[in-house]
């Protein structure tokens, strides 16, 4: 294993204290930062002390970075404001189409693959970091069906997106797999299309079968399929990587999330132990 | 003009202005001093070390109480509270408190065991390298920040008595009481338990556990520790830890343990005697 990798959990009110029970574990954890935007100082105040515990990064999940109209800047305002009272080591936010015409849609849409959002992505995670002051990871998103508008697949237009961008990819393997179900291609040669390079942060989760398709709820235990992807991603990377295990709801007892970051571990230590071969 | 030459009652309340000033200047320069961590504070605040931070070393000790108690390893039966196991111990407290209780005990309202002094010395100096607890350079200057107050205080009042009896004048007793008091709050002023980077992080755990404290009575093994070393014992709802009252209140069986897990206290131990203290 790399001797930087490391593994974490999303913090939840639910899981708080069995966090910090068991901190020996877990050697990072997520803050959802837009449950914070509007928090009581004292409760930003208390994030940032989890942040002197041990890392905290930080995830947006209403920005939309790749939306082609402008970015809501009073969003943008309360994640710098945050970042700059919590002082997390990293903060991220989804490649979704979240609004249009002054409207939301209340979800994490794909965008179109396409020049137009490409563009609009790049211009977003460059405002994004200035406002910051630290570059956003940018995370893959799931999606039900091919965004309608695209011209080129998700992997051409990440590369492109990241060839333009100094931002991270927040990779979402369970997004991965979700989309390799739901659009019917193999997971494991789309993984191995994306510009690894640039990845940092690595999502995993687990999710349900709706009919014929999978939807990524963060709800279940994650599957097997992630954890070879993981292992794929350690392999091919040779950076530390952070794993983040996001469960959202339906929550099993601690020792349950922390056997599945120690299934984390071993696929990363087995992946590491590929290039070192 | 000359303060030694004021009458009575307004060279009272310059004293009394004096001294307001002076605690003023204590503890702003104390919250100044203090708010820096000194070292890392990596991971040090486990639900034991919280507990010790808040409350001290009884405090941890009931914590581990709780745990212990929610795991089957203690109990309380005809009256005594004992070890029933000692399997997947956590830590070395939780270890002492086991062999504490390896022969019954009573209950009581306050727990000491000499043989986790260890623990607590090793507690105590991480939260000091933190910044949490004052280090040895700050209880230094702590104290001398003390002996320049009281010093101050006690000259100003000094002096006055000292003209005053030289006046003819005896109706002293008065400032002697203020002097007093006003020496008493310096030190307490220039001495709290934490520094202010360490209650600072005890209201910051309150806050960041306080959704632990609303109505729900299941609670998870770990959401009950963390109750127990961030708010006191006094904050587990009965339902959800039953033997709290014999455990920790044993000799006010009426108390207002059982009525819920919020109990009007800001500290959140008061309830039934189980606090021991809000970390100050």
């Amino acid at each position: 294993m790399n001797g930087g990798d490391r593994f974490g959990i999303g913090w939840r009110p639910e899981l708080a204290a069995a966090i910090f029970t068991h901190l020996d574990r877990i050697d990072v954890v997520e803050v959802i930062a837009d449950d914070y935007f509007r928090a009581a100082p004292k409760q930003v105040r208390a994030i940032r002390m989890l942040a002197r515990q041990l890392p905290v990064t930080l995830h947006g999940v209403g920005l939309g970075l790749a939306t082609t109209c402008a970015l809501d800047t009073e969003r943008l305002d309360s994640m710098a404001r945050l970042a700059d009272a919590v002082c997390p080591e990293s903060w991220s936010e989804h490649l979704a189409f979240v609004r249009a015409g002054g409207i939301e849609i209340g979800h994490l849409a794909a965008p179109p693959r396409n020049e137009a959002t490409l563009e609009a992505a790049r211009r977003n995670a460059s405002t994004a970091a200035a406002r910051v002051g630290l570059a956003p990871q940018l995370e893959n998103v799931a999606t039900f069906f091919d965004p309608p508008g695209s011209t080129v697949g998700e992997p051409e237009w990440l590369q492109s997106l990241f060839a333009g961008t100094p931002a991270g990819l927040l990779l979402d393997l369970h997004n991965v797999y979700t989309n390799s179900v739901n659009l019917g291609y193999d997971a494991m040669a789309f993984l191995r299309r994306l510009p690894l390079d640039r990845v940092q942060l690595v999502h995993i989760a687990g999710g349900r079968m709706i009919g014929e398709k999978l939807l990524d709820d963060h709800l279940h235990d994650v599957p097997d399929v992630v954890y070879e992807l993981l292992r794929e991603t350690a392999a091919l990377t040779p950076q530390p990587l952070t794993v983040i295990l996001e469960r959202d709801g339906r929550y099993p007892q601690i020792p349950e999330l922390l056997k599945q970051l120690d299934w984390a571990r071993r696929a990363v230590e087995e992946g590491r132990s590929r290039i070192a071969a | 003009m000359n303060p030694f030459d004021l009458r009575g009652p307004e060279f009272l309340l310059f004293y009394a202005i004096v001294a307001i000033v002076t605690l003023a200047i204590l503890s702003i320069a104390r919250g100044r001093r203090e708010t820096m961590p000194a070292g890392p504070m990596t991971k040090i605040l486990d639900p034991y070390r919280v507990a010790y931070l808040r409350g001290g070393s009884n405090e941890s000790i009931k914590a581990a109480m709780v745990s212990l108690t929610d795991r089957g390893l203690l109990k309380i039966e005809d009256g005594k509270i004992k070890a029933t196991g000692d399997q997947h111990l956590n830590s070395s407290l939780e270890r002492a408190v086991l062999d504490h209780f390896s022969d019954p005990r009573e209950p009581d309202l306050s727990y000491s065991i000499p043989a986790a002094e260890a623990v607590f010395e090793k507690y105590e100096n991480q939260l000091a390298e933190a910044g949490l607890r004052p280090d040895a350079a700050q209880k230094e200057q702590r104290r001398r920040d003390f002996f320049a107050a009281a010093g101050l205080l006690l000259l100003l009042s000094g002096t006055k008595i000292f003209v005053a009896l030289q006046r003819g004048r005896t109706n002293v007793l008065f400032l002697v009481g203020i002097t007093i008091g006003a020496v008493i709050l310096s030190w307490i002023v220039t001495n709290p338990r934490l520094t202010k980077l360490g209650q600072q992080t005890v209201d910051d755990l309150k806050a960041l556990f306080g959704h632990l404290r609303e109505t729900s009575t299941r609670r998870s093994p770990e959401e009950l520790v963390m109750i127990a070393a961030a708010f006191g014992v006094g904050a587990l709802p009965v339902s959800a830890f039953p033997s709290g009252q014999e455990m920790f209140s044993p000799r006010q069986k009426n108390s207002s343990w059982t009525s819920s897990s919020s109990c009007g206290s800001s500290c959140g131990g008061g309830c039934g005697g189980g606090c021991g203290g809000c970390g100050s």
